[in-house]
């Protein structure tokens, strides 16, 4: 079986995201369990949503999953690994999750019980629904005919901006996302009901009616996989061809005006490369300015919420720059026979790409530390 | 007498405990053509890779138009040209991006940088992300990207793999400029019949099988 390509990124950005939500929740100092609810749905949506790819990569993006298309391989084996992976880096960010709602924040007992309860549920749901949403994805992400009603939805939605046959793509995460909160959202009502009823011998109807649609989770599970099989043979190289232009047109749009202000050739190329990888950059780079002109005219770096707030935008916009660095050695620019002093050095020690991609771990374990000396 | 474009001593490489090159030395005089020639893990794509500075031996000095590849790394990587086996496509760049990037590496002016795109062959392509490029063009555009300056030593890793006919016309032509410079060119090939290499004289360095 071809190996899984690293694809660390997702599983980085959230480390800086947990920090950011037990700093929230320690300095709320949460007294009640609306307060902590409000900020656990908000922050564990967060979670799945940044590690979604991370998680679900291998079921199409992995150059792995398209090189093994020209190998007799039964896709089910490919559909194992890849779910494998996904409840493997969902288990991290589960666990991630559960340290933050267990640990930080003044509740009661059963109130931490409950939280962590909710967030189960939440990684439960996402357990069965992404793998189907990768199934679905790999059905309509192929090439119908003409007149076929999937093909005129993947040409509506698609816009011109990127293959037809590959645009469901740009919306599998986001509908993952939805329909596990759509899925989860039963349970944790009934867990909420039940550990807050006054009358513990009150009718169980309304709660058999909530978790009829959980019955739908196996159906899912195996739906997702036939559906995976019969596809994914066809939908995969849909996907990678859209890739190779980063899901647009082969001419790419012009890199942002400000990459020319940087005077050494190398940075400027990979900030180029990391632009051109990341959606909105400009608009996304918005977040730690705001941020960084905020701190300068209000003299607040020493608040540890507005530690964590910088620490939370400043992730999310250098997580892409990990996409840089995984391109497999043989494709990378030979950085090392230039003579750029920033890139010189032992092959092994180059910096400079790594320096990049760990900000985001570098980043919150700053904040951290800072956090320590500033509390 | 001016330093030789290269000049290798005792160069030793293992990995682990093999020892893929051993001692090695070479020397290669100014307009000189060398091809590394030898069976299938012999070394030679371990030796470019060491002179060019992307692998480091174990022991042995290389000199670079009379510049320590590890003393002065600057000088003698400018003075270097390098063409590796697998062509590099960066992802979220298109190919004159990569084009002006070479040129402002090597100190050329924005004229030499729109002379070399022209001459390129790669017509409106040029302005596609290289990640939508053929195997072919990807080499085109790697080679032309080493067209400026004037290096002393060209190191070419199966230079014209994939390559068609026309763009095999523009490497000789430019081969032939380079030595007419005084370059030396060090390369691979598994094609040295090739009518490219046709009436080319070319010195061969064999490396023993492993």
């Amino acid at each position: 079986m071809p190996r899984v390509d690293a694809w660390p990124h997702g599983l980085l950005i959230a480390l800086p995201l947990a920090v950011s939500w037990a700093v929230l929740r320690h300095e709320r100092a949460l007294v009640s369990l609306n307060d902590a609810q409000t900020l656990d749905l908000v922050f564990g949506v967060l979670m799945l949503a940044v590690g979604v790819h991370a998680r679900n990569y291998p079921f199409q993006h992995a150059t792995s999953v398209l090189q093994s298309a020209a190998l007799p391989l039964p896709r089910a084996l490919l559909w194992r690994r890849a779910v494998r992976h996904q409840r493997r880096v969902l288990s991290v960010h589960y666990a991630l999750g559960l340290l933050v709602v267990g640990t930080w924040g003044a509740l009661q007992h059963s109130e931490i019980l409950l939280a962590a309860l909710d967030w189960t549920c939440m990684c439960c749901a996402a357990a069965v629904v992404e793998p189907w949403v990768s199934g679905a994805a790999a059905r309509w992400g192929r090439r119908f005919p003409e007149r076929h009603p999937i093909a005129e939805v993947q040409r509506s939605i698609g816009g011109g901006w990127t293959r037809p046959e590959a645009v469901v793509h740009l919306y599998a995460g986001a509908g993952a996302l939805a329909l596990t909160a759509a899925v989860a959202m039963p349970l944790q009502l009934i867990m909420l009901t039940s550990m807050t009823r006054p009358d513990p011998s009150a009718s169980w109807e309304p709660f058999t009616v909530a978790v009829a649609p959980l019955a739908l989770l196996p159906v899912m599970h195996w739906w997702g996989q036939r559906w995976y099989q019969g596809a994914a043979f066809e939908s995969t190289p849909w996907l990678h061809e859209a890739t190779r232009t980063l899901a647009g047109p082969p001419t790419p749009d012009r890199a942002p005006a400000w990459i020319r202000w940087i005077p050494d050739p190398a940075r400027r190329m990979q900030l180029r490369q990391f632009c051109r990888t990341v959606s909105l950059p400009s608009l996304r780079l918005l977040g730690p300015t705001a941020w960084a002109a905020a701190v300068v005219a209000a003299e607040t770096i020493g608040d540890p919420i507005v530690l964590a707030a910088g620490a939370l935008l400043g992730s999310v916009w250098l997580a892409p720059a990990l996409r840089v660095p995984p391109t497999p050695a043989a494709e990378r620019l030979p950085w090392s026979t230039f003579p750029l002093a920033t890139t010189l050095g032992r092959p092994t020690r180059r910096a400079l790409p790594w320096t990049w991609a760990l900000s985001p771990v570098i980043l919150p374990l700053a904040t951290v530390v800072t956090y320590a000396l500033v509390t | 007498m001016s330093a030789p474009p290269l000049h290798v001593s005792d160069l030793t490489k293992r990995f682990g405990d093999r020892a893929v090159l051993e001692d090695l030395r070479l020397e290669v005089a100014p307009a000189e053509v060398v091809r590394i020639s030898g069976p299938n893990g012999a070394g030679k794509s371990t030796l470019l890779t060491c002179i060019a500075g992307t692998l480091i031996p174990d022991q042995g000095r290389i000199a670079i138009a009379g510049h320590d590849l590890h003393g002065a790394p600057l000088l003698a990587r400018a003075a270097l040209r390098y063409l590796p086996q697998a062509s590099p496509s960066p992802r979220g760049v298109s190919g004159r991006e990569l084009l002006d990037f070479y040129g402002e590496v090597y100190g050329a002016t924005a004229a030499e940088v729109d002379e070399v795109a022209a001459g390129s062959g790669l017509g409106g392509s040029l302005e596609a992300l290289v990640t939508s490029y053929s195997g072919g063009m990807k080499r085109r555009l790697l080679f032309n990207a080493l067209r400026f300056g004037r290096p002393a030593l060209v190191i070419l890793d199966e230079p014209v793999a994939g390559v068609d006919r026309s763009g095999r016309r523009a490497f000789r032509t430019q081969l032939d400029r380079w030595r007419s410079d005084g370059a030396a060119v060090l390369l691979t090939t598994h094609e040295p019949t090739d009518r490219t290499f046709e009436a080319l004289s070319m010195r061969v360095v064999e490396l023993d099988a492993p």
